[in-house]
């Protein structure tokens, strides 16, 4: 009897461990970050991702995107989930590829957003992603559509 | 011995690249003139219990470890420029011998049209593009089916040039192309030597002297679907190998040859007593003449943690002679003889991550080196007699099912763990085994990646 109730505690602390973990990655809200020399004001979820992804490699301007990516913690997760669709394994692996063809140079990896924002902030044409609650004053937030 | 000195080699080149991938996070990349560098080092070691795959792998070998560094940046906007350094040690294969990879320029004109020149990669499949980096797969070996490793550097790059780049269909999807021309960097003493000494009758023996490869022509494309995650692509390439050999034949086999096909050699007293003892003899030059026509149908499809990909190969090559001396003369009927012998392969995989720190992979594939020749039964394309014996039909498949445990178990760190169970030993190399091959055999491939 005593059993069963342990049992049954645990699997509420299971439960509630994973139904939190999830709230977790979910309540971070994302924002896009750019540097201020970027004249686009809003993109769509789909440029979001392309450009991450280094398939769309230019401004509107012409001028070459540089990208900027946090490599671990939650607001890269929820990033992740909701724009990248891969999970941060096969998003790291995916750079990694990347990386290695050679043929342009890789996405600048960042472990900590503040960091992260000051290279937008000093570097033009970048972009890159950090949580709504971070200080963005240097840098300009991109609505996304 | 000769594995002390391997093995202090290795460990002195992994703490050089560990010392430099310190040294590269140390440095900020605006410091470095913006270059971009990357590295990566492996180690790995394979056992099994029968036959010797690339190596002494029957004994267990650790002669299985790769690195790279490589150093890219924008000379301006839009001109890219690219250096790999890479070395290797597979068997008798390389033994650590650096050698440049890939040195290109690319100039990016519009992101439908790069024109690149230099050493660049030939598109093979899925998967041979990053095969030199095993931290970027679920396998330590790739599915062998496609990506044949004493292969490697015929397919590994070409000196030449490229247009590639990507048209973006918005809802339809993006259309990836590439094409290229040029001339493979081909080692005397690796893949197509090995190919060559296995395609050769058992009698005869061929030492390469001389490569010379007049020119390739290789191209991929690739349709990166509505659907995400799923790319479905053809890749392919031409290329034209001339070789000079050193030919021997076992006199022994000559004895058992049919009078009709020996001809006036049979009424030489020294061939005679020469078959009689089983000596080599030397013959004239060989010059062998190889067009390789290859095509791989690739499709992967990304969904969630899962990971599925299928290939399908065809290798077609057409052998070419001339410079026949006696007594090859006697197994051919006229110089510019055309012979034609045409491969197939194809695997299907499945990966499936669980965390991010396990990841397991399984794939099933089967290659057959005659495709017309799938149980062993067929005759011979130099002599027309039967090419095995009944013991030695396996010799005509192979057949591997591969199960991989990876684990991520640092950041930049994989340690993979990975059986085959293996029917019939088409890949097995006569080089690496003396004695009898066994058709069913299993292999054992663990290694250890970092990169940086």
């Amino acid at each position: 009897m005593r059993f069963n109730l342990l049992l049954r505690l645990f699997f509420f602390i299971a439960l509630t461990g994973v139904f939190l973990g999830q709230h977790l990655v979910f309540a971070e809200n994302v924002i896009v970050v750019v540097n201020k020399n970027v004249a686009e004001s809003s993109l769509t979820a789909n440029q979001v991702k392309k450009i991450i992804l280094g398939k769309t490699k230019r401004w509107g301007n012409g001028h070459k995107i540089k990208v900027a990516v946090l490599i671990e913690g939650e607001v890269h997760k929820a990033f992740l989930k909701k724009y990248i669709k891969k999970s941060p394994p096969a998003f790291s692996r995916f750079m990694k590829k990347k990386a290695f063809s050679l043929k342009s140079i890789p996405a600048r990896e960042f472990s900590d957003e503040k960091n992260l924002i000051k290279y937008i902030a000093k570097t033009k044409d970048s972009i890159g992603y950090v949580s709504s609650s971070a200080k963005t004053a240097k840098v300009k937030t991109v609505s996304i559509q | 011995m000769i594995y002390k000195i391997k093995i202090k080699k290795l460990v002195l080149s992994l703490i050089l690249l560990f010392f430099f991938s310190d040294f590269a996070f140390a440095v900020e990349y605006d410091d470095l003139g913006g270059i971009d560098m990357h590295g990566g080092v492996s180690f790995g070691y394979m056992h099994s219990d029968n036959n010797n795959l690339y190596a002494d792998t029957s004994d267990g070998t650790f002669q299985f470890s790769d690195m790279y560094l490589s150093f890219a940046a924008d000379a301006t906007d839009r001109l890219h420029a690219a250096v790999q350094l890479y070395s290797y040690d597979l068997g008798t294969m390389n033994n650590y011998k650096v050698f440049l990879d890939r040195a290109f320029l690319s100039y990016d004109y519009k992101e439908w049209l790069n024109i690149s020149g230099g050493l660049i990669k030939i598109p093979h499949g899925l998967y041979n593009e990053s095969r030199d980096s095993d931290y970027l797969r679920v396998n330590v070996l790739l599915p062998q089916c496609i990506y044949q490793d004493s292969w490697r550097d015929v397919i590994a790059s070409v000196q030449g040039i490229s247009a590639f780049g990507e048209f973006d269909m918005n809802t339809a999807g993006i259309i990836a192309y590439n094409f290229e021309y040029g001339v493979p960097n081909i080692d005397e003493d690796t893949g197509v030597s090995r190919f060559l000494s296995d395609m050769l009758p058992g009698m005869l023996d061929a030492d390469v002297e001389e490569i010379d490869v007049s020119r390739a022509y290789a191209g991929s494309l690739f349709w990166e679907t509505p659907l995400d995650g799923l790319k479905i692509g053809v890749t392919g390439y031409k290329i034209k190998i001339n070789l000079n050999t050193a030919l021997s034949i076992d006199g022994g086999f000559l004895s058992e040859l049919p009078a009709e096909m020996l001809g006036p050699m049979k009424d030489i007293p020294v061939l005679d007593f020469l078959t009689g003892i089983g000596v080599l003899l030397d013959v004239n030059p060989l010059h062998l003449a190889l067009d390789v026509e290859n095509y791989v149908l690739s499709t992967e499809y990304i969904w969630n943690n899962f990971t599925f990909a299928a290939e399908y190969a065809q290798q077609k090559i057409n052998i070419g002679f001339d410079s026949i001396g006696q007594p090859m003369s006697m197994l051919l009927e006229d110089t510019g003889t055309v012979l034609t012998v045409t491969t197939e392969g194809y695997y299907g995989s499945i990966a499936y991550r669980f965390s991010e720190l396990f990841e397991l992979g399984v794939y099933y594939g089967e290659y057959y080196p005659d495709k017309s020749d799938k149980d062993g039964t067929g005759n011979d394309l130099f002599t027309g007699l039967p090419k095995f014996s009944e013991d030695n039909r396996h010799r005509a498949w192979q057949k591997d099912a591969c199960m991989t445990f990876r684990f991520d178990i640092a950041k930049n760190v994989a340690l993979k763990l990975e059986g085959h169970v293996m029917d019939g030993t088409a890949q097995i190399n006569r080089a690496d085994n003396s004695g009898e091959l066994s058709e069913d055999w299993f292999l054992f491939a663990a290694k250890c990646s970092y990169v940086f």
